[in-house]
């Protein structure tokens, strides 16, 4: 049977425009961007330092609880199997040596600190995540998450394209003609980049009227969920079960 | 009024891409830059609207120099690219809307006010919450319109603004471009001469970085067929037979 050209580069590509694309997704979060933020960041640090198993299954049932309320369980467990595994085997040698109760907590606390700032970003989605950073006042940080999210797509279609229409030339499946073709697309994509940014910068300058910055000025949203309570509780929880001990 | 004299530019220092080019941008009319493909239109818009310097030559903004007044004086001049992509670069249309209207530090009343009204006159008030890589062609050309119309420049650059976009965008497009005229000072850069010429008050045509004709409409077909900017579609059967 004659093989056909498979398209991996390609395929690569639109695996990762679906992963931006889901991350991207510009509906309104769930949960207050401003209280998904700094619980993400201030739970996340509390769980990854935990010494007991109170506070990583805390955090993993928030997790599970968030990701049922924003329907991304199947995105949670992704996350949570990859990281266990991996927790798994840096902690295989601790756990061969004997000293179970440390691995298991080892264990234990990657996957809850990875699950529970998982379930709270992917919730919150990018946008979700800029709007957060922008209303604590992190203006710079934010236009350059901005400026990524609006590049990263393009960069992907136009790198997708330029693999199309390579493969659409492409009539043999030799490793060396997949070589070439991978090859050759790294000067388009440098290529295109200097472009972009010519253009980018461009676009920048014929928009700013001062010779400063001026940030925006966001909002508050005081208007709170019943999730947002439900996860401001489990914070409070966390950091007191960490003062307790 | 916005002018152009005399202006000189070179991309590499080897042969002018323009040349000794004077262009008048009034207000009340909408004047058009006709050329082909290659012919220096996008170099001349960039030159006019102060984001490149010519090599000689002087653009005068109500009779002073623009380039002593920049940055200040870009929010009397609105410029579209002529690829949409490369004109938008906030994460979404309301970013990219409000984008001018902050550095301009208004209230967050009138710049409700302005987004609510752009978004109603270009048929935007379904996208403003949508991000830009998912908008359609056409949809990105009216969001880039947008974020220029926003902060109400008085002179309107456009880089071949018709181009690539179906029937009914073209028309609204148009439209648009006619209500504006009698309040602003519009220039078009573009080679699609059935679409330019019939609103345009006057006309420059440009050629190998010069002006080669400049009037009111109607372009003599002289300077047309000269510039290849006119050419008779015929069937295949006899388009086959004609030499290149």
């Amino acid at each position: 049977m004659e093989r056909t050209y498979s398209g991996l580069i390609n395929k690569y590509f639109s695996g990762l425009g679906g992963v931006f694309g889901k991350l991207l997704d510009s509906s309104p979060p769930k949960i207050n961007p401003c209280i998904g933020v700094i619980v993400s960041i201030v739970g996340t640090s509390i769980v990854s330092f935990s010494r007991t198993f109170f506070q990583p299954v805390l955090a993993l049932v928030l997790a599970l609880v968030v990701s049922l309320v924003t329907r991304k369980v199947r995105e949670l467990l992704y996350v949570s199997v990859f990281s266990f595994f991996f927790a798994a085997i840096v902690a295989l040698p601790v756990f061969l040596f004997g000293d179970v109760k440390n691995s298991a907590v080892f264990v234990l606390r990657v996957t809850a600190s990875a699950s529970f700032f998982t379930s709270l970003l992917g919730s919150l989605g990018w946008f979700g995540v800029v709007r957060g950073l922008e209303t604590l006042g992190l203006g710079g940080l934010t236009s350059q998450l901005g400026l990524l999210a609006r590049y990263i797509p393009e960069f992907i279609r136009k790198a997708q394209a330029s693999v199309l229409a390579r493969e659409a030339r492409t009539f043999g499946v030799s490793r060396r003609a997949r070589w070439t073709i991978g090859l050759s697309l790294v000067g388009d994509l440098i290529y295109e980049g200097f472009r972009t940014s010519y253009w980018l910068s461009l676009s920048m300058r014929a928009r700013y009227f001062e010779n400063r910055f001026v940030k925006r000025k966001m909002p508050l949203y005081w208007s709170l969920a019943p999730l947002d309570f439900f996860v401001l509780l489990s914070l409070i929880l966390l950091a007191c079960s960490m003062i307790v001990g | 009024m916005l002018e152009g004299r005399g202006l000189s530019f070179s991309y590499l220092g080897d042969k002018p891409l323009l040349e000794n080019v004077t262009i008048q941008v009034r207000r009340g009319r909408i004047q058009s830059v006709l050329g082909p493909n290659g012919s220096g239109k996008t170099t001349l818009l960039l030159l006019v609207s102060g984001l490149l310097r010519p090599f000689s030559g002087e653009v005068l903004l109500e009779g002073r120099n623009l380039f002593e007044m920049l940055p200040g004086a870009r929010r009397y001049i609105g410029v579209m690219f002529q690829r949409p992509d490369d004109h938008l670069f906030n994460p979404i249309v309301r970013d990219e809307l409000l984008f001018t209207l902050t550095q301009l530090e208004l209230g967050q009343k009138e710049i409700e006010e302005r987004i609510g009204q752009i978004a109603e006159i270009l048929s935007l008030k379904d996208l403003l919450n949508k991000p830009i890589y998912a908008l359609s062609f056409g949809e990105k050309r009216r969001v880039a319109l947008a974020s220029i119309l926003v902060y109400d420049p008085v002179y309107l650059l456009l880089d071949e603004p018709f181009a690539n976009l179906d029937p009914r965008n073209t028309v609204v497009f148009l439209r648009l471009l006619c209500s504006l005229r009698e309040s602003k000072g519009i220039l078009v850069a573009s080679q699609d001469v059935e679409l330019a010429e019939p609103i345009s008050d006057y006309i420059y045509v440009l050629n190998d970085g010069r002006i080669v004709w400049e009037g009111p409409p109607p372009i003599p077909r002289s300077i047309l067929e000269e510039t290849g900017l006119y050419a008779r579609v015929a069937p295949c059967s006899s388009t086959l037979n004609i030499p290149l």
